[in-house]
């Protein structure tokens, strides 16, 4: 991979993908997604349940009721903790519904504008270049305002633009596939087309498809966190990491762990998704 | 030969231009006004250098590319693009590439890729015995263990990936076999051997074979006749014993003396 291929990353500082990296970045999204995914079931927590006593608590502060707050509380005496689970399952579960969404559609559109050429690609290609051409992000804010909150918006909001990147990897792949003696083969036999490009075709595009997946779950958390941020995400009825930092910059100078904390999180995800799927990219994006 | 040749293409031309290309009209075509017949049980070679239109005029038969003057013909009626045949006439006609790894998805096993033809096409499936053993039966045909079946392409070597094409072409029982350098990148033991097949079914099936090549020795093995392409056209068609002993056009003397000059070396 030369330079010229950079695209664009999540993180200035470039950290070299070494297979030892790697499994540094798959040990610590197991740990995400384990607690994501068993803490809620633990670990009790109610968003709209305030406790003005137990403000801006620090960690490991004692609370009116003697429990420990073990990562402090909110400004609205709210548990840390429990923010910060409860915030790591939204994240995972916006980032696996935008990407599957975006795989979806990007793998379908992909392929068929690589493989039925004409029309049908340049029909393709056009919508992509419209989409690209505007800033995902913006994209994504226009239309997340445009609807009452909600988890569906949100994931619909990433979609829109976020199918273009797999869509062109796809069809890229698919362009050079639809030339291999074998696909002629089974062309010349008569097989339908929908089945050529599902037997033939889709098989070759998928490692590379989902090295591309990895990085653009890193991408939906984070857009899912800034749209969170500005109001525009989630419902306040569902805990976002998002919104858990807008929640604290009022309480930077006294209480830092309420938007640190989450921030931290947001990064570690981040980073060790970016890290996994810049790996993976290196195994499987370039074999044929 | 026949009255009525089971392939006859007339007047067929080819050109991959680009738009400027076409607007000046400078660039030549890669098949410029290229007509021949095949009957049925003939093998009919097309000889030429690199870049002559070989493989071009191949595509066109079977389908795989399109033209944009002059006619196909497959047992007297004008066929089209493969997507717009009838099932029965892309039955008819099969084609054997010239990469053999290339020619097989190296993710589906020998079983599978010759069991897709019969899939595609219930009528040519074997009846009154099992697929298992009708496949087994087929891989014997082209020189290969049953074993071989349960392979996938990654795990064959170059002649083997060759006969399994073959196999699948033959699989459909089809009237014509296009065979586009389908040895050349075999090495010459193997390519003898293949070729010893192909004569063997043509022989028993009843087949006719378009054989593309480059490679002057392994016409005069197989071919009855020989068509010599240079530049998009077609120069001479002799019988294969003419064209060695009394080579007319002298572009196929260049041919063969470059030959000897190889063989003489
Ligand atoms: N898909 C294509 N796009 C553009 N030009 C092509 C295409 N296929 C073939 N050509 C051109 O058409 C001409 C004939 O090519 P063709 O592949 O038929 O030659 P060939 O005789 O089979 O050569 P070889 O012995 O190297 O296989 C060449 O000049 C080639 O560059
Ligand atoms: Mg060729």
């Amino acid at each position: 991979m030369s330079a010229i291929t950079a695209r664009p990353r999540l993180w200035p500082v470039r950290l070299r993908s070494t297979p030892t990296v790697a499994a540094v970045a798959t040990v610590v999204l197991a740990v995400y997604l384990v607690v994501g995914l068993i803490g809620p079931l633990l670990i009790a927590y109610d968003p709209v349940a305030t406790s003005v006593a137990d403000r801006l608590l620090p960690i490991g502060a004692v609370r009116s009721d003697g429990t420990v707050a073990l990562l402090g509380t909110d400004g609205a005496g709210r548990d840390m903790l429990g923010q910060l689970v409860y915030g790591a399952r939204t994240s995972i579960i916006i980032g696996i519904s935008v990407v599957a969404a975006c795989l979806a559609v990007g793998l379908a559109f992909g392929t068929l504008a690589g493989y039925l050429a004409g029309w049908t690609d340049v029909a393709i290609s056009r919508l992509i270049d419209i989409l690209m051409a505007f800033p995902g992000i913006l994209l994504a804010i226009v239309i997340a305002g445009l609807f009452d909150r909600s988890m569906l918006v949100v994931v619909l909001a990433l979609s829109v633009a976020g199918w273009v990147g797999f869509a062109r990897l796809a069809r890229g792949l698919t362009l050079s596939l639809r030339e291999r003696p074998y696909v002629d083969a089974a062309r010349l036999i008569g097989v339908p087309t929908p089945v050529v490009i599902v037997r033939h075709v889709v098989p070759f595009v998928i490692g590379p498809v989902t090295a591309l997946a990895t990085t653009e779950f890193a991408g939906a958390v984070l857009s899912e966190a800034g749209l969170s941020f500005l109001g525009l995400g989630l419902p306040s009825a569902t805990v976002s990491w998002g919104q858990v930092i807008a929640n604290g910059k009022d309480y930077l100078d006294t209480a830092w762990w309420i938007s640190a904390l989450p921030g931290l999180a947001l990064t570690g995800l981040v980073v060790s998704t970016g890290l996994l799927g810049d790996h993976l990219t290196q195994r499987l994006g370039t074999s044929r | 030969m026949s009255a009525s040749p089971l392939v006859q293409v007339s007047d067929l031309v080819v050109n991959f231009h680009t738009r400027r290309e076409r607007r000046r009209g400078s660039a030549p075509n890669a098949v410029d006004g290229v007509s021949f017949g095949l009957s049925a049980d003939e093998t009919l070679a097309i000889v030429g250098e690199s870049g002559s239109g070989k493989t071009t005029v191949a595509r066109c038969v079977v389908g795989l590319q399109a033209h944009q003057e002059g006619t196909v013909m497959f047992d007297g009626a004008p066929v089209g693009p493969v997507t717009r045949r009838s099932p029965a006439t892309r039955r008819a006609i099969q084609m054997v590439f010239q990469d053999p790894a290339a020619s097989l998805n190296p993710r589906m096993t020998v079983r599978s890729i010759i069991a897709e033809t019969w899939r595609t096409h219930p009528s040519a499936a074997p009846d009154g015995r099992t697929w298992d053993a009708a496949i087994d039966e087929l891989l014997a045909d082209v020189g290969l263990d049953p074993d071989v079946g349960t392979r996938r392409a990654t795990a064959l070597s170059g002649g083997q990936c060759q006969r399994v094409s073959i196999a699948r072409a033959l699989a459909l029982r089809p009237r014509l076999l296009v065979c586009d350098e389908a040895v050349s990148a075999l090495d010459v033991s193997v390519q003898s051997q293949i070729l010893r097949l192909l004569a063997g079914l043509r022989a028993a099936r009843g087949l006719a074979i378009l054989f593309i090549t480059h490679d002057l020795g392994v016409v005069r093995q197989i071919a009855d006749r020989v068509a010599v392409m240079h530049r998009g056209r077609l120069v001479e068609t002799a019988t294969a014993d003419d064209l060695f002993e009394r080579p007319g056009h002298a572009y196929t003397r260049k041919l063969l003396a470059a030959a000897l000059d190889l063989e003489g070396a």
